[in-house]
């Protein structure tokens, strides 16, 4: 492909110099980039890798090429929590910062692997994947010996308990790794968790679910729980996008250790493959982090590095997070669902409530709890804000919440073949390297009408039970309830309800906990907003649908139309049609062609022009791009007659159309 | 550790966009009130005027002009008696039980690798042209196949050769062209339509749907200008020396333009109907 391209200016352009590397001043390597020194041990160490409560056994089925990829993933991972996006628009203001370029000179043990070019180019594709930024690696040999040893903290044990579990499984402490960790369990499986922290906060909580996992099911759990963070000096980046690059080197080692043959994420489908929920989400703006292409990407290379079979997989992938809740209730678990931690801002919460009830992670634990009819399980008390009546200032939180809701609602109204044309691209990267690539992405269009359905129910329950306050208006303004509503349309309702009174008695005995008159009326107030939602959503662009239904019009009406346009009448009208192979279709007996019934009068010269005025009725119905295909099609050596024809009707028309009324386009 | 998150992001805060953010709003108007048509058709046009340059690029992005130039070339393969191997030397690999949706997903796959190979990689702009192709397809064999998930390979390329004529192409070209820049508008439009909730144009959640709905159709209506261009352009090429990437590049650059001077040209008699104050 010969494509002539402009690339976009990176956000920020770095050179990562990892565990001691050194280059030359004029290393062309460096050029445009601003380099950083990162190393993980030595005497100041701004890389943190810890793994804790490992078996003395564990280093000794480490081999130097795993050494390495935990170190590759804990540099990348820094790198990219370091370095910032950027928020300076380029181009007049027009394009956003987004993409980085990120570039690392790694010393390793195994140099002859790494240095291959199809395993450098299968990390930088999965961390372009992953993060859309332009990852570039030069491997070097490790000049002195590393010591590994700060790395491990190792328990009591000299061996694991048991060996050879199914997977290792990647532990965050979140329903959908709880809900994974139960499946497993309850089956009688042997469970080998693997939790990363990057800070303090989470660690407490961490350790109490696991101590309630270990008391519902003795003796089938071991955890590892690993810290890899980087020093504060650098810059932050909050997205993260590569961290289960760093969680797949993480479970990597501990199943070679424990000898599994893979690791294995539960994430349920819907945010594996995070849909952007606004059209503003493109990219890994919407994070890819369980997506099915990385994981496929991810166990390609773990095989690779382990050289045998290694699977990374995530089973929750046709689940919506309220199934994925709903099965805690199915193993009897559902009292651990309060010692989980959602928030994508735990780290800023206290210990007793670990939710700010603001952030999409928030709404969508409380939508699945309150769907999965859990919420009892899920106090309101652990969240600092409620989720659907609690203010939000951040406009950026606000956005997300409407954002979600409004997602939710197209999904669960929009037909499949819509949602398959919206998303064609997010489904066919999500089914690629599956089986049966239609029926995955159809069972995935289905898993996102069902989390839609849960989103509506759940909002629908709310607006009933908070019915009163969303008509007076006592809710905060910023709040996802008042948001969602409007007063004017609130108000409009509550005239047309004076009229109902006995509607709205009928519908409160139906109405949970609500038994006055007021509440009732408010009821339908609300019922009447939510099919007012749903009436908008479900429109469909009409000309689309008009354009279904109206076929091409044929050839005998665009020849006599063309008659029309070209002003012919009497015989140089018949003429005309004849010369262009237009029969007249009369019963018979009659006057053999057009031009013989005009000589011959009554009634055929009115059988002429009635047909002549339905076929112009019939063509004025198509629009002009319409009728020059025809003409171009039908007539094409009057085709630029009768096109400048057209347009100069046009003039003419719309030099009659009042300027009130828009003149259709075209 | 909290994974599913998205990075939503601002609108810079230049004059320009301030002034689109308000008028989304509809904070400041007076005058005529706009009619809900007219109201996203003036908005699309000031985003297109304060995103110019942005667009501009599009003709040079890799990904935007080879997602148009494969559009081109499954549309000419299907032409072909053996349409399997004509569309191989382009990574597109279609088995004889193939649906459109595998058709979809098979043309994606080759937008990714050239994507991926090429030297200024994904971009916003080509990851928007990439969601546009896919969606004028797969809305077009929508009417034209029994169904997006089943049938053969045979029934995608009859629904697919309905789109290889003049007139299919330039539906196709519509198409690809209004859903490319009704999602570039609303690459800007999304960071400013869910603070708008709530104002006197976007009272409440729905009006955000019904919004982005309108967008599209304007978009798609507007399109109309570079249907036939497209479909004349498409069958002279095709028969006087073949599509090529050169050749489709050029066109492309055309259409993007002409397609933006007609939204400007609606937008401009949007607002000559009622005009709007800031």
């Amino acid at each position: 492909m010969n494509l002539s391209t402009r690339g976009a200016k990176p956000a920020a352009s770095r050179l990562f110099l990892c565990s001691g590397a050194k280059i030359a001043a004029n290393d062309p390597i460096a050029a445009g980039r601003k380099p950083l020194q990162l190393d993980a041990v030595g005497r100041k160490p701004n890389v943190h890798i810890r793994f804790e409560n490992v078996a003395k056994v564990f280093r000794q089925n480490l081999s130097p090429r795993l050494i390495d990829f935990l170190e590759i993933a804990s540099y990348v991972y820094s790198a990219d929590c370091a370095t910032p996006r950027g928020k300076k628009w380029t181009d007049d203001d027009t394009t956003e910062p987004w993409a980085r370029d990120l570039s690392f000179v790694m010393p390793v043990r195994d140099l002859e692997f790494w240095a291959q070019e199809h395993i450098q180019s299968l990390i930088e594709k999965i961390l372009n994947f992953l993060s859309n930024d332009k990852y570039s690696f030069n491997f070097v040999p490790l000049g002195r010996d590393r010591p590994e040893q700060p790395y491990f903290a190792f328990g009591d044990l000299k061996d694991w308990p048991f060996h050879a579990p199914n997977r290792v499984i990647m532990f965050s402490g979140g329903l959908d790794s709880l809900a994974g960790t139960v499946e497993t369990a309850a089956h009688g499986g042997k469970v080998v968790l693997v939790s990363h922290r990057s800070v303090s906060t989470l660690d407490a909580r961490q350790n109490l679910l696991f101590k309630h996992l270990q008391q519902l099911y003795p003796g089938q759990l071991i955890r590892v729980p690993v810290w890899v963070n980087k020093a504060e000096k650098f810059g932050r980046e909050p997205t993260q996008r590569t961290r289960s690059f760093l969680f797949s080197a993480l479970g990597t080692l501990v199943a070679q250790s424990i000898e599994a043959n893979g690791l294995r994420f539960f994430e349920n489908g819907v945010v594996s493959l995070n849909l952007p929920l606004a059209q503003e989400a493109l990219r890994s703006r919407a994070s890819r982090t369980t997506h099915p292409l990385a994981l496929h990407l991810l166990s390609s290379l773990c095989a690779a590095i382990v050289e045998n079979d290694f699977a990374v997989d995530n089973p929750f992938l046709f689940k919506t997070k309220t199934e994925v809740v709903a099965s805690l209730e199915t193993h009897k678990a559902v009292q651990l669902i309060g010692d989980t931690c959602s928030c994508s801002h735990s780290m800023f919460q206290t210990k007793t409530q670990r939710h700010c009830g603001r952030c999409s992670q928030c709404i969508d634990r409380r939508v699945a709890t309150l769907a999965s009819k859990l919420q009892s399980c899920d106090s309101s008390k652990d969240y600092v804000s409620d989720v659907f009546i609690g203010q939000r200032e951040d406009p950026l939180e606000r956005a997300i919440a409407i954002d979600y809701l409004r997602h939710g609602l197209e999904l669960a109204r929009k037909p499949e073949n819509e949602l398959a044309a919206t998303f064609n691209t997010e489904l066919s990267r999500a089914v690629r390297h599956v089986e049966g690539r239609s029926q995955a992405a159809r069972e995935i269009i289905s898993m996102h009408k069902r989390h839609g359905e849960a989103v509506r129910r759940v909002l629908e329950q709310q607006l009933r039970a908070n019915a009163a306050e969303v008509v007076n208006g006592t809710l905060h303004l910023t709040s996802l309830l008042a948001m969602v509503t409007t007063r004017e349309h609130l108000v409009a309702n509550n005239r047309s309800l004076a009229h109902k009174p006995e509607e709205a008695r009928v519908k409160v005995e139906n109405a949970p906990s609500l038994s006055d008159q007021v509440s009732a009326a408010a009821i339908l107030r609300v019922e009447a907003l939510l099919q007012n939602i749903d009436k908008k959503i479900d429109l469909k662009p009409a000309p689309a649908a008009a354009k279904r239904r109206k076929a091409k019009p044929n050839r005998r009406d665009s020849t006599i139309f063309a008659a029309i346009l070209l002003e012919l009448r009497g015989i140089n009208y018949c003429s005309f049609l004849k010369d262009h192979g237009v029969k007249p279709k009369w019963p018979e007996p009659c006057p053999l062609g057009y031009y013989a019934g005009y000589r011959a009068g009554k009634p055929w010269q009115k059988k002429i022009q009635d047909e002549k005025s339905r076929a112009k009725a019939r063509m004025q119905n198509y629009p002009d791009p319409v009728l020059a295909d025809v003409f171009n099609a039908y007539l094409p050596e009057q085709f630029l007659e009768l096109s400048g024809l057209l347009n100069s009707r046009n003039s003419r028309l719309a030099s009659k159309t009042p300027a009130s009324s828009k003149p259709d386009k075209h | 550790m909290a994974v599913g998150h998205t990075r939503l992001g601002k609108l810079p805060k230049t004059q320009k966009w301030l002034d689109l953010v308000r008028r989304i709003a509809g904070s400041g108007v007076s005058g005529g009130v706009l009619s809900a048509a007219s109201y996203v058709e003036a908005i699309a046009a000031q985003t297109l005027e304060a995103s110019r340059a942005g667009l501009d690029n599009a003709k040079h992005d890799s990904g935007v002009l080879y997602a148009f130039f494969l559009l081109t070339q499954v549309t000419l393969a299907s032409r072909t008696t053996n349409w399997e191997d004509a569309l191989a030397p382009h990574g597109i690999r279609l088995a004889t039980d193939c649906t459109v949706f595998d058709l979809t997903s098979e043309i994606q796959a080759a937008i990714d690798r050239h994507v991926s190979e090429s030297s200024s990689g994904a971009t916003d702009l080509s990851e928007m042209a990439q969601q546009s192709v896919g969606e004028a397809l797969i809305s077009l064999a929508d009417t034209r196949t029994a169904s997006l998930f089943g049938g053969s390979s045979d029934e995608v390329r009859s629904a697919i050769r309905t789109l290889s004529t003049k007139k299919g192409f330039g539906e196709l070209g519509q198409r690809f062209f209004g859903r490319f820049v009704a999602r570039f508008l609303n690459f800007y439009l999304s960071r400013a339509t869910a603070a708008a909730l709530g104002g006197p144009r976007l009272p409440d959640l729905a009006d955000i749907a019904e919004f982005n709905e309108a967008l599209r159709t304007h978009c798609d209506q507007s399109a109309r200008i570079v249907r036939d261009f497209c479909g004349e352009w498409y069958s002279k090429t095709a028969y006087e020396g073949g599509i090529n990437p050169e050749n489709s590049s050029r066109f492309l650059a055309v259409a993007v333009r002409k397609l933006s001077s007609e939204l400007e040209h609606q937008g401009s008699e949007a607002c000559s109907i009622a005009p709007l104050s800031l």
